[in-house]
């Protein structure tokens, strides 16, 4: 296709911030909101943080197209699971059932996974998935371009034992010092809690973000005029 | 084929008129005629135990098994044709082992069961297949805590706090409803699986016992139980068999005894009555015989006073008769002589007859 | 492989090889595009330009690139101009069929996920990018689909070629709660902007409105670049325009004898 336009051909791939951390009673999932196809921002409200059952969600990193599909694939299986055993799947078993799919398919998938939630024997409880396939349980873990700038950060912030408002904050101070160095990530953070008690989602709007050393605060907002 | 009611049991794939299918009732009877296997629930942890009838006397030890360890977690007994129990294990083995790579947890033990029982059943539904002839007894302690399962022929399954199968299984069944199951330790349950065993087993040959668990002691893995913990168990119950015996025979005795003293009393007691009932009879006969004599001759003089009387009466009457007749002779034999001096003439004849009648008359009313 | 559908691939490393040979490939027709959705109070509007490019060259003035799903829902493609009819085409039946087995009306949500997931299934070969917009009883949705199979579920949406000049219109020009005549203006504007400053989009404005009383499909909402030649053929003429030379009446009733009877009894 001709260079000067968009190009459509380009896959849609999240240049990403995701994370996941878990503190006393559950887990708190992050993520910036940023989808580009090449330089061009396509979606500046993504949401990266994908149920895969009622007390299990994914954070996807990589190709739009494949973590997309991917969690679908995972939610149908979880489904079924879920018939068959009478309850609520186990976080491990989600992450089991991710990990496989992007294993046996690593050489056509391009998916960064962290899948994190609750469940009645473990917990809450976080595992890593990185690009190779391999499944990792971890306390916290942070994933897509723009963790690279901020695993020095998280290694000094996070604790165990931590309250769920301060693992929250935690996260989105870590996300927010992310989007402010990665390009490729960017827009809102949209952060998931998930403990026994239930999930509670919550959105910072791109405004709202802590602004990091050097940048600009974000302009005022205008009213909205009704036309 | 062509009578009624036959020609149903040739394949699962027929129901009979009344709705069974015989293939299955048959698959079970296999399993009925089988060694005892029984399990139950403890309060921490599943024992199964089977009886396993000695095929030869050059037969090794411990070399036809009837228990098998299906996972870490679980294992299984089996009741039934040993080789269809076999395929059963090799079956369940695959979904443990599928489940685990796939979910990457251990299969529960009712996703198992359910499995295992959805395969059973598969063989009764078609043409070409036969059923199982195996009950399977699961053990499994998962998350959700120790449990027992029962997987039958006809490919249904449920839950047990303790059951039993085989030949033994109705009066195993007994025993183990006996068991204080929520209070009892597996160490307790291998005791008092083996007694059961031991108790229901009632052939003059001897038999092998197989023990198998998965609890807190076993660190919550299907295993064999100890030989030494086994050996134990097998000891105390053949004790507590003996025991048993004893005591049965005693109380055999004393009962026989009892019988028997029971038995002379009331022979005696027979005998008294008899002969009082006997001396009672004797006396009334007596009576009755005298009573009979004398009413006897009371008749007898009644005959012969009313024969006398009859005789005196009969004497009585001729002489009256003897009496009546006379003046008629006189008047006949006065009539003749009359008649022959007369020379009279014979009458006509309605005359004559007026005159025979009237002899006639004369002569009934005297002749009797 | 005989019998199943799809599509083989096996030409493509022979291909490759000649074009390093320095073969020349004949090109697609593909639609260098504008097409936008946005969400208003009570539905969506979609909009499309209408050209149609092979290379350089316009294959097709007034081409029509919203497709038709479901009664409730229609999309926008660009793209490959064949893929992009077929998949929708393809959907669209798809839908009709779980209509009638299941009698409820479709969800944008499930024609979503049909696209979403052949398009995955094919890996980005078949090359749809599209703009889904209709209204269900969950209200109105939109979603762009990627040909490779990720999907965004947007208030206002702009797809190919012309995709950044629209979306410059509707960040500027987009508020919540927009009546119909506003959003029909928007959208209007934004595929302008499209037709004027992308090479690839041209021609004129296609707009459809979808709301919960039905749907309106403006084709040739705006004709920007009108047609200066009407084209003569097929030449209809009009009746009497050739004499008659020859005539003959057959009179049926010679031909053909009926007669009365009592039915054929059949057998059951």
């Amino acid at each position: 296709m001709d260079g000067g336009l968009h190009d459509l051909q380009q896959a849609v791939s999240m240049g990403t911030t995701i994370m996941a951390a878990s503190f006393d009673g559950g887990v708190v999932m992050g993520a910036d909101s940023r989808t580009s196809t090449g330089s061009y921002v396509a979606n500046r409200v993504t949401d990266k943080i994908t149920p895969l059952t009622d007390s299990i969600y994914i954070c996807r990193s990589g190709s739009a197209a494949d973590t997309q599909n991917l969690s679908r694939y995972v939610q149908w299986f979880l489904e079924q699971h879920g018939m068959e055993l009478g309850e609520e799947p186990a976080v491990s078993t989600a992450a089991k059932l991710a990990q496989e799919m992007a294993y046996q398919n690593k050489n056509f998938l391009q998916a960064g996974l962290i899948v994190a939630g609750w469940d009645r024997h473990d917990g809450g409880s976080v595992y890593a998935i990185p690009l190779g396939g391999t499944l990792v349980k971890v306390p916290f873990t942070i994933g897509g371009s723009g963790s690279a700038y901020i695993y020095g950060l998280c290694d000094k912030l996070w604790r165990p034992n931590m309250t769920e408002e301060e693992c929250h904050a935690f996260v989105v101070k870590a996300v927010s010092h992310a989007m402010a160095r990665d390009g490729s990530s960017g827009g809102c953070i949209r952060t998931v809690v998930i403990s026994k008690d239930g999930v509670k989602r919550s959105f910072l709007p791109g405004d709202r973000v802590p602004v990091a050393f050097g940048e600009l605060p974000a302009p005022q907002r205008q009213p909205q005029v009704q036309a | 084929m062509s009578g009624i009611g036959s020609g149903y049991d040739l394949s699962t794939s027929t129901f009979s008129p009344d709705g069974r299918v015989f293939q299955t009732d048959y698959a079970q009877k296999a399993v009925d005629n089988s060694g005892t296997v029984i399990g139950i629930r403890c309060k921490d942890g599943v024992v199964l135990g089977a009886e396993k009838q000695l095929i030869s006397k050059m037969l090794e030890s411990n070399s036809n098994r009837r228990t098998f360890p299906v996972d870490r977690h679980a294992g299984v007994a089996c009741a039934g044709l040993a080789a269809d129990g076999r395929a059963i294990v090799s079956r369940a083995m695959a979904e443990a082992n599928n489940y685990k790579s796939f979910y990457g947890d251990p299969i529960p033990g009712h996703v198992l069961a359910e499995r295992l029982a959805t395969y059973t059943h598969l063989f009764n539904m078609y043409w070409s297949v036969r059923p199982f002839g195996v009950s399977t007894l699961l053990a499994s302690y998962g998350k959700e805590g120790p449990h027992l399962y029962l997987v039958e022929p006809s490919g249904t399954m449920h839950r047990y706090f303790g059951t039993a199968v085989g030949k033994g299984r109705q009066g195993a069944k007994n025993e183990i409803e006996k068991l204080k199951l929520e209070e009892m330790s597996c160490r307790e349950g291998i005791t008092a699986v083996a007694k059961i065993l031991h108790q229901v087993h009632d052939e003059e040959k001897g038999f092998e016992m197989e023990l198998a668990w998965i609890c807190e002691d076993s660190g919550r893995q299907f295993q064999r139980v100890p030989q030494q913990l086994a050996e134990e168990a097998e000891a105390a119950a053949k004790a507590a068999r003996l025991e048993n015996q004893e005591q049965a025979l005693g109380k055999l005795d004393t009962s026989l005894a009892e019988l028997r003293q029971e038995l002379a009393a009331a022979a005696a007691e027979l005998r008294q009555e008899l002969a009082e009932q006997r001396k009672e009879l004797r006396q009334e006969l007596a009576e009755q015989s005298k009573e009979l004599a004398e009413q006897r001759k009371e008749l007898c003089q009644e005959l012969a006073e009313q024969r006398k009387e009859l005789l005196a009466a009969v004497a009585a009457s001729e002489a009256r008769v003897a009496a009546a007749q006379k003046p008629l002779v006189d008047l006949v034999t006065a009539a003749m002589s009359a008649l022959a001096d007369s020379n009279i003439q014979p009458l006509p004849h309605a005359a004559r007859q007026e005159q025979e009648e009237a002899e006639a008359e004369a002569c009934s009313g005297s002749d009797s | 492989m005989a019998g199943q559908g799809g599509f083989a691939f096996d030409l493509c490393k022979r291909n490759e090889f000649l074009e390093a040979r320095g073969a020349k490939h004949p090109g697609f027709t593909k639609t260098g595009t504008t097409i936008a959705g946005i969400i208003y109070k009570d539905g969506v509007v979609l909009g499309a330009d209408t050209r149609s490019t092979a290379g350089t060259t316009v294959a097709d003035k007034n081409c029509e690139k919203i497709h038709y799903i479901a009664p409730n829902i229609y999309c926008c493609g660009a793209g490959t101009a064949a893929d992009t009819e077929n998949v929708t085409g393809m959907v669209a039946s798809q839908l009709e069929l779980h209509r009638y087995a299941t009698g409820t009306q479709s969800r944008v949500v499930t024609a979503m996920t049909l696209l979403k997931s052949h398009l995955f299934r094919y890996q980005g070969h078949v090359s749809a990018a599209l703009v889904l917009g209709g209204v269900d009883f969950r209200g109105p949705h939109l979603f762009t689909v990627y040909p490779h199979g990720s999907t965004d579920s947007l208030p206002y949406c702009t797809m190919g070629s012309g995709s950044l000049n629209a979306m410059a219109v509707f960040e500027a020009g987009y508020k919540d709660d927009l009546t119909k005549e506003e959003a029909m203006e928007l959208v209007a504007r934004a595929i302008r902007s499209g037709v004027f400053n992308d090479l690839g989009s041209g021609s004129n404005v296609d707009l459809c409105v979808i709301n919960k009383e039905g749907v309106e499909y403006k084709r040739n909402y705006e004709l920007l670049q009108g047609k200066t030649y009407q084209r003569q053929f097929p030449q209809r003429f009009a009746a009497g325009s050739v004499p008659v030379v020859h005539e003959r009446v057959y009179d049926v009733r010679r031909v053909v004898t009926v007669t009365e009877g009592e039915p054929m009894e059949m057998e059951s």
